[in-house]
């Protein structure tokens, strides 16, 4: 039998009971649509917290209070305010490190005329901009006599710019920290926000200014520090806990009081973590794939023994075994392949609908298309094949007889 | 020229611990241009002979040649190849394709021996003129759109579109009424005028007056063969 005759008998076949063709479709679009937009997801986050990681800088250490895991996430962080001003003058000796800064992050209301706003206020030094790789959309940042003398400078992110100060510029304003007043000397670029933190919605102003007016103490949330270059960094940050088990005084065989993290060490973190949930959002997806191809056989068998009499008559008219089992594959394919480009269209919208939730963009990837539609195709295969064998080993006589 | 030779042939089935033999060492042979009625009564083993001659079933014991080939040796490509070039089937119940053309119906042979669209359809045609079917007419009627008789011709050229060496009926006019039965017997005996062989299925002696050789079964034996003499066309055959 010629190819277009196979095709025009399984779209015949399929015609025969519309619904129960589509709903068997059903199942294969939802598994390919499972797969296309999961795996997506899945990509968009791994991006999101990438692109975080990132924006970190490459020869940045950050050192936080508090132990370790190998992994490079801390367990409990800091209990003990382990993180202090005199650790920073201490890591400012080393001269493996480029630059140092110590930095205290905390929420509070900020009040411009009469807009009350609650953001992050985070009190640093000037070596920030260059540890953090910060630049300025306008103004300037506060500078080593600001920062050393109590000055009530402040550097205003664009979000927490936008939500104080609507379109106006934030430039040489007055808004008031805890019912102190800081002028606004500088507003941050965007960095972009990815995912849930937002890194764009931060008031910086100097750090002693911070610890003497609005919080008091001389304890760090964290310390920065840039290496000389990249190469440096294995050493830079050996030597880093070296100084910091000195300054905290740690005998031998003490564990670190702080944690030490950079760039490399959270990708890989990352890497794995992100490995995992592609491989469990792809285990999901696969599991309805499979539950769709069972959809698949289920029908195909009831369609095989509705139509045992068309099957007999078809062998006494000179149908080889071969046509048959085509003919019945063809079906399951075609449902398959119809299943398969469906389901990457709803998956793709589905992404996006996802996407435009989250506020990220969901990348749809070429590769999970392929994937999921080969994988659709050979499902409506591998599943036609039992009921497609049983419609062609039948007996022609046996086949007729059948009520 | 033997078109069909069965030898020795005997079935039997088997259903729960008992068997069944339902044809018993037949040994039956039939030339080219013949039209042998097979008759007897119910259970008596006429369809299941049908089924060995066609190559639709395999005998328990005994040999089956169509066309002087030997089936029992054969795969299933060269038994469908057998069953597509050399015998055509007519069955009780029609047995035609629903929501399927009469055309398409009719080619359905012809697209399993390998042939385009266009020379099949045409050839199909073809062969619904041959049985009074106007092709133009009801050629793209579905069967639930066709009267018993007219499936029935439908059926028939779709037997005969492949130009069969023998055409297998099993009861052909079970199902029409007595005009329709006519029409269909008529039918037979003008394709056997022009040199189709015909093996006709029936237990109506009416129906089997028709033919020209009768072949009468019981108990899945041969109970007697004989040739039918028509003293005046066929309505007065008479038993020699
Ligand atoms: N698939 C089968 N399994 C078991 N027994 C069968 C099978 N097919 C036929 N038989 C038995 O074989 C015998 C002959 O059956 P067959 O159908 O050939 O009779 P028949 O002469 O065509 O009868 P009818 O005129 O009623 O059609 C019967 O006793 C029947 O019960
Ligand atoms: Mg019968």
């Amino acid at each position: 039998m010629r190819l277009n005759r196979i095709l025009r008998t399984a779209f015949l076949g399929l015609g025969h009971n519309p619904l129960r063709t589509a709903l068997t479709l059903l199942g294969i679009i939802i598994g390919v649509a499972a797969v296309v937009a999961l795996l997506g997801v899945g990509q968009a986050a791994t991006a999101s917290v990438t692109s975080q990681i990132q924006g970190l800088g490459t020869n940045v250490l950050v050192i936080s209070p508090g132990q370790s895991t190998e992994n490079g996430f801390s367990q409990g962080l800091g209990s003990s305010a382990s993180l202090t001003d005199s650790d920073v003058k201490a890591l400012q000796k080393d001269n493996a490190l480029a630059a140092v800064a110590g930095d205290v992050t905390t929420r509070a209301q900020v009040v411009y005329g009469s807009v009350n706003y609650q953001t992050q206020v985070e009190g640093t030094t000037p070596d920030i901009q260059t540890i953090r790789n910060l630049s300025l959309a306008a103004g300037r940042f506060f500078n080593t006599v600001e920062a050393n003398h109590d000055g009530y400078v402040a550097v205003i992110g664009p979000t927490a710019a936008e939500n104080l100060f609507g379109t106006q510029s934030p430039v040489g304003k007055t808004i008031w920290i805890d019912g102190l007043a800081f002028e606004v000397v500088g507003e941050l670029a965007s960095e972009g926000s990815s995912g849930a933190t937002n890194n764009d919605d931060r008031i910086l102003i100097p750090l002693q200014t911070m610890q003497a007016h609005l919080l008091g103490g001389d304890s760090l949330t964290t310390i920065y520090a840039s290496a000389r270059d990249s190469q440096s960094m294995t050493q830079a940050q050996l030597q880093v806990e070296a100084t910091l088990r000195q300054a905290h005084g740690l005998r031998f065989g003490e564990s670190d009081d702080f944690t030490v993290t950079n760039q490399a060490t959270l990708l890989s973190a990352l890497s794995n973590v992100s490995h995992t949930l592609q491989v469990f959002l792809g285990g999901i997806a696969g599991i309805s794939l499979l539950v769709g191809g069972i959809g698949i056989m289920n029908i195909m068998l009831v369609t095989v023994s509705e139509r045992t009499r068309e099957i007999g008559l078809r062998k006494s008219l000179g149908a080889t075994q071969g046509s048959i089992l085509g003919q019945f594959l063809t079906e399951s394919a075609v449902v398959g392949l119809l299943g398969g480009c469906i389901g990457i269209v709803v998956g793709i919208v589905g992404a996006q609908g996802i996407g435009r939730f989250l506020q990220t963009s969901v990348p749809i990837s070429p590769s999970s298309v392929w994937i999921s539609f080969v994988v659709a195709v050979a499902v409506g295969l591998v599943f036609g094949v039992y009921p497609a064998l049983r419609a062609a080993r039948m007996s022609p006589m046996n086949a007729l007889r059948y009520e | 020229m033997a078109v069909l030779r069965l030898e020795h042939v005997s079935k039997r089935y088997g259903v729960g611990d008992q068997t069944v033999q339902a044809v018993r060492d037949v040994t039956l042979s039939i030339d080219a241009g013949e039209f042998v009625a097979i008759v007897g009564p119910s259970g008596s083993g006429k369809s299941t002979l049908m089924h060995l001659m066609g190559l639709l079933d395999v005998p328990s014991t005994g040999h089956v040649l169509v066309d002087n080939v030997e089936a029992s040796s054969l795969r299933d490509k060269d038994l469908a190849r057998l069953r597509n070039e050399k015998i055509g089937f007519v069955f009780q119940n029609f047995n035609l394709l629903p929501r399927t053309s009469a055309v398409e119906n009719v080619a359905l042979p012809l697209f399993y021996a390998g042939y385009r669209t266009q020379p099949a359809l045409a050839k199909a045609r073809e062969a619904l003129a041959r049985v009074g079917i106007d092709p133009h007419l009801r050629g793209h009627h579905h069967p639930n759109q066709l009267s018993g008789g007219q499936q029935q011709r439908v059926a028939i050229a779709r037997a005969i579109v492949n130009q069969p060496r023998v055409v297998l009926a099993d009861e052909p006019t079970g199902n029409l009424d007595s005009q329709a039965t006519d029409d269909i017997l008529g039918l037979f005996a003008s394709l056997n005028q022009e040199g189709t062989t015909i093996v006709l299925v029936t237990h109506e002696d009416y129906v089997a007056r028709h033919a020209r050789r009768i072949v009468s079964v019981r108990d899945g034996l041969i109970a007697s063969d004989e040739a039918v003499v028509h003293s005046a066309g066929p309505q007065a055959g008479v038993e020699a």
